[in-house]
C-alpha cells in the first residue's frame, strides 16, 4: 500500500494507473445505473397491481367491519340505556302514583318482588343509575361522532395512562448522585410507558417483523436505544434470530455474560458487544409475545449510557396492568 | 406530481397513479436489489416482491418520511429476508460481464471512458464481496445519494451508526479494489 492511500481524498491518480481514488469511486457510483428489462418492469407492475387490489379490498373490509362494530356498540349502549331508564321510571313515585298502583300492580308477582327490593335501597343507588345513564348517553354521542370518521380509533388499544408528563429521577453515574428531569414516553402504538431523560427524544417506526420506538439524543449522536415489539406469531427462535441480525450489523464482538446478568424473569437472552459501537441487546418476553431493547453507544459515551438505559428499564410500566417490567 | 399525491390517488383506485409510481422507482430499486442479490433471476423475484409489498401496504404510508425513503426501507427488508432465507449474508457471486451492457454511462473523454469501464468492473466485483450492510450503505449514500439521515431511516440505524458503517464500508471496498489490482 502506498502512502497516498493514507489520505485518499486528496490523492491524485498516477499516470496510467486505471484505478480510482475514493473520490473517484464515489463519483463512479453516482453515475452507476442498471436498467431492468421490459419483462421485469411488466411483471413487477403486475405484482404492484395485485398488491394494491388487496390493499383496497382490505381497506373496504376494514371500513365495513369498523362500521358494524360501532353500530353494534351503539345498539348495546342504547339497550342498556333503555333498560336503566325503565328501571328508574318504574321506581319513581310519580310514575307509580300516576297509575295508582303503589308498589306492585305492574307485571307479575316476581317482578313486584324485584321492584320492592329496589325501593328498599337508598337514594344513592338512583344517583348511580343516573350517572350510568349519562355515561350511556355520552357513549352514544361518542359513537355518533365516530360515524363521521372511518379511521379506527387506535388510541383505544391500550388503557389510559395516568403518569405525570415529567418526573425528577435520581441516577448515580460513576457513583455520584445526579437528579435529572425525565419526560414520559407514551407512544400509542406501544404497550408500555417509561421515562426518557431531558435532551432525548423518541420516534416510532415500523420494522419488517414488528414496530418500535427509537430513543436518541437531541444534540449528539452518541447514545441510541431501540425498543421493538415483534408482531404476534413471531416465535422465540425467530425473535432471537431477528435480534441477532440487528446486533450483528454493528460488527463488534459479543462478550460472554455472567449468569446473574440474565436473572430477570422477562429476559430471554442478553448479548453485549463491543466494537466501533458498543451495544447491549436484550430480548424479552411479555405474555406470549417478544420484544427487544437494543442500546448502542459510542465507546466514549459509556458513562452516560448506563443511567439513561437503566431509567428506561426501571421506569418501564405495562399499560394493560400497570406492572413494572422488573416486577 | 408528487409521490405523496400519487399514493393518495392510487389508494383511491387510480391505477395510472400506481403505474407512475412504479415507473419512477423500478430502475433504482432494480439496481439496488441486483447488486445485493448478485444475480438477475433473484433480482427479478425481489423486485416483484418489493412492489407487491409496497402496494399492499400503501395505506400505511403516512408521509412522515419521503416515499422514496419508505420504499427503499421496504426494499432493504425484502433483501434482508432474502439473505436470511438464502443463508447468504456474504454474497460471493460475481456478476457476469454481460450485465455490464445493462449500464447506462456518461460519456467522457476516451481516457475516462476506459477508466470508467474498468472501474465499473471493480465496483461490481467488490460490491459483491462486501457484507450486505456495507453494500447497502454504499449504495444508498453514493448511488441513490440519500442523506445520512435518510439512510439511517432506511437502515433503521442512527446517523452515528450510518457514518461509522459508511467509513468502514468505503475502506473495505477500497482495500478490495487495491487487492484486485495487486496494490494491497
Amino acid at each position: 500500500m502506498t502512502d497516498k492511500n493514507n489520505n485518499p481524498n486528496s490523492e491524485k491518480r498516477d499516470e496510467g494507473h486505471p484505478f480510482p481514488t475514493e473520490t473517484e469511486l464515489e463519483e463512479a457510483m453516482k453515475e452507476w445505473k442498471m436498467e431492468p428489462s421490459d419483462k421485469t418492469k411488466r411483471e413487477s407492475f403486475q405484482r404492484a397491481m395485485q398488491g394494491i387490489e388487496e390493499a383496497r379490498r382490505e381497506s373496504s373490509k376494514r371500513n365495513k367491519m369498523a362500521k358494524m362494530k360501532r353500530w353494534s356498540q351503539g345498539l348495546v349502549a342504547a339497550a342498556v340505556a333503555a333498560g336503566l331508564l325503565s328501571l328508574i321510571v318504574l321506581n319513581t313515585d310519580e310514575f307509580q302514583n300516576m297509575f295508582g298502583t303503589g308498589s306492585g300492580s305492574v307485571g307479575n308477582d316476581n317482578e313486584n318482588e324485584e321492584i320492592q327490593v329496589d325501593n328498599n335501597e337508598n337514594e344513592s343507588n338512583e344517583e348511580v343509575d343516573v350517572t350510568d345513564l349519562n355515561e350511556s348517553n355520552d357513549t352514544n354521542e361518542a359513537n355518533e361522532s365516530d360515524d363521521n370518521n372511518d379511521a379506527p380509533d387506535e388510541s383505544a388499544e391500550f388503557p389510559e395512562v395516568n403518569r405525570p408528563e415529567t418526573k425528577e429521577i435520581t441516577t448515580t453515574p460513576e457513583g455520584m448522585e445526579e437528579v435529572n428531569t425525565h419526560h414520559l414516553l407514551n407512544d400509542p402504538s406501544m404497550p408500555f410507558t417509561t421515562y426518557i431523560r431531558d435532551g432525548y427524544y423518541y420516534e416510532s417506526f415500523d420494522k419488517e417483523f414488528g414496530k418500535g420506538v427509537t430513543i436518541s439524543q437531541q444534540d449528539f449522536d452518541m447514545i441510541n436505544v431501540d425498543i421493538v415489539f415483534f408482531d404476534d406469531g413471531v416465535t422465540e427462535v425467530e425473535a432471537l434470530q431477528y435480534a441477532e441480525e440487528e446486533w450483528n450489523v454493528a460488527g463488534g464482538e459479543a462478550l460472554p455474560l455472567d449468569e446473574e446478568e440474565k436473572l430477570a424473569g422477562w429476559i430471554v437472552e442478553k448479548v453485549v458487544h463491543i466494537g466501533d459501537v458498543h451495544g447491549e441487546m436484550i430480548v424479552g418476553s411479555y405474555e406470549e409475545s417478544y420484544f427487544y431493547i437494543y442500546s448502542r453507544y459510542a465507546p466514549e459515551a459509556g458513562d452516560g449510557w448506563y443511567p439513561v438505559k437503566q431509567v428506561i428499564v426501571d421506569e418501564w410500566e405495562w399499560k394493560e396492568t400497570g406492572e413494572q417490567l422488573n416486577d | 406530481m408528487e409521490d405523496e399525491k400519487l399514493v393518495e390517488l392510487a389508494l383511491d383506485g387510480d391505477d395510472e397513479a400506481l403505474r407512475t409510481l412504479h415507473g419512477r422507482y423500478v430502475q433504482p430499486l432494480f439496481h439496488y436489489v441486483y447488486v445485493q442479490a448478485g444475480n438477475h433471476h433473484d433480482a427479478e423475484e425481489l423486485i416483484q416482491d418489493i412492489f407487491f409489498k409496497m402496494a399492499k401496504n400503501l395505506a400505511r404510508f403516512q408521509g412522515k418520511s419521503s416515499f422514496k425513503t419508505w420504499i427503499f426501507a421496504i426494499s432493504r427488508n425484502v433483501v434482508i429476508d432474502y439473505h436470511r432465507k438464502q443463508k447468504k449474508h456474504k454474497a460471493t457471486t460475481f456478476m457476469p460481464h454481460s450485465t455490464l451492457e445493462a449500464f447506462t454511462e456518461k460519456v467522457h473523454s476516451a481516457e475516462e471512458e476506459v477508466l470508467d469501464k474498468g472501474l465499473k468492473n471493480y465496483l461490481l466485483q467488490t460490491m459483491n464481496q462486501l457484507p450486505t450492510d456495507y453494500q447497502a450503505v454504499l449504495h444508498l449514500r453514493f448511488v441513490e445519494e440519500f442523506s445520512v439521515k435518510e439512510t439511517a431511516e432506511i437502515m433503521k440505524k442512527t446517523t452515528f451508526s450510518v457514518k461509522a458503517l459508511q467509513n468502514r464500508a468505503r475502506k473495505k471496498m477500497m482495500s478490495l479494489i487495491r487487492e484486485e489490482v495487486g496494490e494491497g
